[in-house]
């Protein structure tokens, strides 16, 4: 074994025991495109399938997680930085969280930042006011769309979002959500 | 005669029948497709043309597995449309199929019931 082998084997066993710390069951790094997403999809179910996971857990998972893909489609179109997004999906004690990451142009982050923060303050009841409030106004550009996106990420899991913002670079920062979905809910 | 609407479903799209002669009008499956608008846009069609035509009685029903928020405005397109043609003295019903253990599901045929007149029926299977 030379120097660089060890070096790679190291990275590996690290990688691993991060994998295993989160009990990830599903980890992507790259662009995502609508195939790429239904191959998550796809990936999720079969797993899920296997260990004999209930069916409205099921679909909490699939809807949180199209809401997640789509949301990252829309903020990473000619994006330099698409092929930095990212998607998780680990066990927690009772259920599962769901992670994602995407690179978002700066003249966006004010924006939705504000967005996101006033949606954590609502109660369930107020974001399903607020979903339908939408549903319901006749509007369907893309911005509404992924905005709505987000709530109904917020009221299928309880509002339990966790986000941040880093810098990357001149122009963008990198978006960071992390959500829970609980077997008891 | 109103032309029988009959689209195959896809991993991202629903299987769609309206047949009046066979008296089939469903939507099943997945709905989350790139582009919601040009896909619902048929089905819209469809239903302005029943508009001009209507049928009685007509049972619209929805089996659907899961679909994303932006095809959950074009659903409630649909139930809007169906809801006018009932209004103007059309007898409708539209049935909301769901899984027993999908409690998302159910609550969205009942966000949607809450927004329309015609009646609406929620099953369980």
């Amino acid at each position: 074994m030379n120097e660089s082998t060890d070096k790679n084997l190291q990275f590996l066993s690290r990688f691993r025991d991060s994998m295993f710390e989160n009990q990830i069951m599903l980890s992507y790094k790259g662009e995502i495109s609508q195939n790429i997403m239904l191959g998550l999809l796809e990936l999720t179910e079969r797993k899920l399938d296997s260990s004999n996971e209930d069916q409205g857990i099921k679909s909490k998972i699939f809807n949180v997680m199209v809401g997640c893909l789509q949301n990252i489609t829309y903020h990473t179109e000619d994006n330099k930085h698409a092929k930095s997004s990212m998607f998780l999906i680990g066990r927690i004690i009772d259920g599962y969280a769901i992670y994602s990451g995407n690179a978002i142009s700066k003249d966006r982050v004010s924006d939705f930042r504000a967005k996101l923060m006033s949606m954590t303050d609502m109660s369930g009841e107020e974001l399903s006011v607020f979903y339908k409030t939408w549903l319901t106004s006749g509007e369907l550009s893309d911005k509404n769309g992924i905005h709505l996106g987000l709530i109904d990420i917020a009221r299928r899991t309880g509002n339990t979002l966790d986000f941040d913002f880093e810098n990357i670079d001149e122009d963008y920062s990198y978006f960071s959500l992390r959500t829970e979905i609980k077997s008891t809910l | 005669m109103l032309k029988e609407l009959n689209i195959v479903g896809t991993e991202d799209t629903p299987g769609i029948i309206f047949d009046s002669q066979k008296n089939v009008f469903e939507l099943s499956g997945r709905s989350l497709p790139e582009d919601v608008v040009s896909f619902y846009k048929p089905v819209i069609e469809w239903l302005d043309e029943l508009e001009k035509n209507p049928i009685e009685n007509l049972e619209f029903s929805f089996k659907l597995d899961y679909f994303n928020t932006a095809s959950s405005k074009l659903i409630l397109d649909i139930l809007l449309k169906v809801n006018d043609i009932f209004s103007d003295g059309t007898p409708m019903k539209i049935k909301w199929h769901f899984l027993a253990m999908d409690k998302d599901l159910e609550e969205a045929g009942e966000e949607f019931s809450e927004l329309v007149e015609v009646p609406f029926e929620l099953v369980a299977y």
